[in-house]
């Protein structure tokens, strides 16, 4: 075993003193903690590269139109598209959201970035009659679909159901009330219902159960 | 570390409040950490993976409180059984890494390296009492697994043992009678001053001593080795840095404090307190047994009717009925403020001393060691803590700061008083 004269302690698994980084010789017994790698997360450094680089680009892209241009037009559409993107897809993977959330605030964010696209180009009417209500119809068949083949808990998709559903009943009383194209949003407000209402069934036994540990005060 | 290939198994759904320790711990957590500690043994012969694997499953069994997940309500966080086990994994990177804390992610871990199981938990799951139960369990299971002939009856948790409800009970909630309560009043102490490490970079050194040798030292002074090994501690942060301004502020060791001692419970589940020892700005230039001597003075008061001030007064914040209401996020928001101002703000360091490990004589032959670290905390830089076994005693820095100016005074000021230290890092 080495020694540290100057520490006066025995060194067990190291050629150097560990506190006073002093070499004591060869005379050392097994490591007792392995060589490590490096902790690399990917994920962290990959989604900083993708946020700098929008924000460079959007930063660019406002500059040039002001410059050039004398006008705010694309880069308003970039900017928004930039936010939504970092709030609905970066921070639920940088944050490990749970599918719920995930779900739930993609969902809501689309939504919301078709609206302003529908408002912003004056072309209102696509996004409230066809885009969303087909967006939130694909969305809930991919948490139906989540929970049969990945075997998900079906209450832990429920509340990204729920909100699907309550944007297609938004989207239904609107379209009623506005007398717009009512089929789309008929059809995906029935669905997402449905399956709701399905689920609810199946699971009823649980239900009391996993409110009372929700709700537990 | 991601789990992978894990085996489901059919267990019935059940779920747990978190105990009132548990509270703070996920609140408190970010990005980059979390409250973990590891309790490793040290076997005399080289660990088989596929024979760690199924003690640990069988492990699992007798133990079913640790085979959970923790999950969000809508008002407080809560603790799911999961359908799993998880994989034991060999040992990568630096010890007490963050646990993700995902519905499908355990709350602990298992490490093999060489001759060493290491178990990582997180701190909301147990503490040092239940990890060292689920260790001897573990270990229990692998040694007869391995051929070795144990006698069961001489060992406290046995894998053949049935899962005790006493176990998983929150001791707190028992025996709080919010009666007299404890006022928090706390001064703002000292930071260790010194280069950060990397994140997840954590410097391990430990000293081995023989318990006698520490025992004659402490008793020097009149002391226990708590005592002893705290009042050391104070002399070696202050030579240390005496160098950085001061700035009027006292240095205090925060050390928990084993409840069961004091209350009769059998809960592996958190149940334990802390006492926040002090040293002013005048007791600087003291000598290292005037120190001691101060030490011993604020570990008098802790006693039953102390402890229950305090367990009174955390069970009285959890249970008010405007706390219980709010909306989890909030909770959470005025939590980690909470633990940011009059958590780790209110000591220097940590102490943590689980003593003599609780565990029969029959794995002597099998054992070469225990340690005891406990992960890199949130603010502070260094953290102390100690585990004795057959007569040696493991005294572990843990730091996430590059210098080593404290261990370095430390085991330099006990070898001085005549401690014989074997030195072992991962530095």
């Amino acid at each position: 075993m080495n020694r540290c004269d100057r520490c006066n302690v025995d060194v067990k698994t190291s050629s150097n003193c560990p506190i006073c980084g002093r070499y004591c010789g060869e005379e050392f017994t097994a490591r007792e903690y392995p060589v490590y790698t490096k902790n690399r997360q990917i994920s962290g450094f990959v989604i900083h590269v993708i946020f700098w680089a929008l924000l460079a680009i959007a930063v660019t892209l406002t500059v040039c139109e002001i410059l050039f241009m004398k006008k705010f037009h694309i880069s308003l559409y970039f900017i928004v598209s930039m936010l939504a993107i970092d709030i609905s897809v970066l921070l639920p993977i940088k944050n490990h959201w749970s599918f719920n959330g995930s779900i739930s605030i993609v969902s809501i964010i689309t939504c919301g970035l078709i609206v302003f696209i529908e408002l912003y180009s004056k072309t209102f009417g696509w996004g409230v009659y066809y885009a969303i209500p087909f967006f939130v119809l694909a969305m809930t068949i991919y948490c139906l679909l989540t929970i049969i083949i990945k075997k998900y808990d079906k209450l832990d998709c429920l509340i990204s159901l729920f909100i699907l559903a309550l944007i297609s009943t938004a989207l239904f009383v609107y379209n009623l009330v506005a007398k717009g194209v009512l089929w789309p949003s008929i059809s995906v407000f029935f669905t997402s219902w449905g399956i709701i209402v399905t689920l609810f069934v199946l699971i009823s036994k649980r239900t009391k159960k996993e409110i009372a540990k929700s709700f537990h005060v | 570390m991601k789990e992978k290939n894990k085996r489901k198994i059919k267990v019935e759904d059940r779920w747990l409040k978190l105990d009132n320790a548990a509270l703070i711990y996920p609140s408190a957590q970010n990005n980059e950490w979390n409250a973990v500690f590891r309790i490793s043994v040290k076997l005399k012969e080289k660990i088989v993976p596929s024979i760690l694997q199924d003690s640990l499953d069988e492990t699992l069994n007798r133990f079913p409180q640790f085979n959970m997940s923790l999950k969000r309500g809508i008002f407080w966080y809560y603790f799911q059984n999961r359908r799993t086990f998880p994989n034991v994994s060999k040992e990568i990177l630096h010890p007490c890494q963050k646990i993700e804390l995902g519905s499908y992610n355990h709350l602990f871990r298992v490490l093999y390296y060489d001759k060493k199981i290491s178990f990582e938990a997180f701190h909301s799951l147990t503490d040092g009492t239940g990890a060292c139960a689920f260790m001897e369990c573990l270990i229990t299971s692998y040694l007869m697994k391995c051929g070795n002939k144990l006698d069961l009856k001489k060992i406290n948790y046995s894998p053949l043992d049935k899962a005790n409800e006493e176990e998983i009970e929150d001791s707190f909630i028992r025996y709080a009678d919010l009666k007299e309560r404890s006022k928090h009043t706390g001064e703002k102490a000292f930071k260790l001053v010194g280069t950060k490490e990397d994140r997840g970079i954590l410097n391990v050194v430990t000293g081995e001593i023989e318990v006698e040798n520490l025992k004659e030292i402490a008793k020097r002074y009149d002391a226990t080795i708590t005592e002893f090994l705290a009042g050391l501690y104070f002399k070696s942060m202050l030579i240390s840095q005496k160098d950085y301004n001061l700035k009027n502020k006292p240095f205090i060791i925060s050390i928990p404090i084993n409840l069961r001692k004091y209350f009769d419970s059998k809960t592996l589940r958190n149940f334990s307190n802390f006492i926040n020892v002090k040293l002013e700005n005048k007791h600087f230039e003291s000598e290292l047994s005037e120190i001691i001597n101060i030490v011993k003075e604020q570990m008098k008061q802790i006693n039953k009717d102390y402890l229950m001030k305090n367990i009174n007064s955390n069970v009285h914040a959890q249970k008010n009925f405007f706390v219980r209401v709010l909306p989890l996020w909030i909770k959470n928001f005025a939590l980690s403020f909470s633990y940011s101002k009059f958590g780790e703000n209110l000591y220097t360091t940590n102490f943590s001393n689980l003593g003599n490990i609780n565990i029969s004589d029959e794995f002597i032959p099998f054992v070469d060691k225990f340690e005891f670290l406990i992960g890199s905390p949130k603010y502070n830089g260094v953290n102390f803590s100690v585990i004795s076994f057959n007569g040696k005693a493991e005294l572990t820095f843990t730091s996430s700061i590059k210098e080593k100016k404290i261990e370095r005074e430390f085991f330099r000021l006990l070898s001085s008083l005549g401690g014989k230290i074997t030195l072992s890092s991962n530095i």
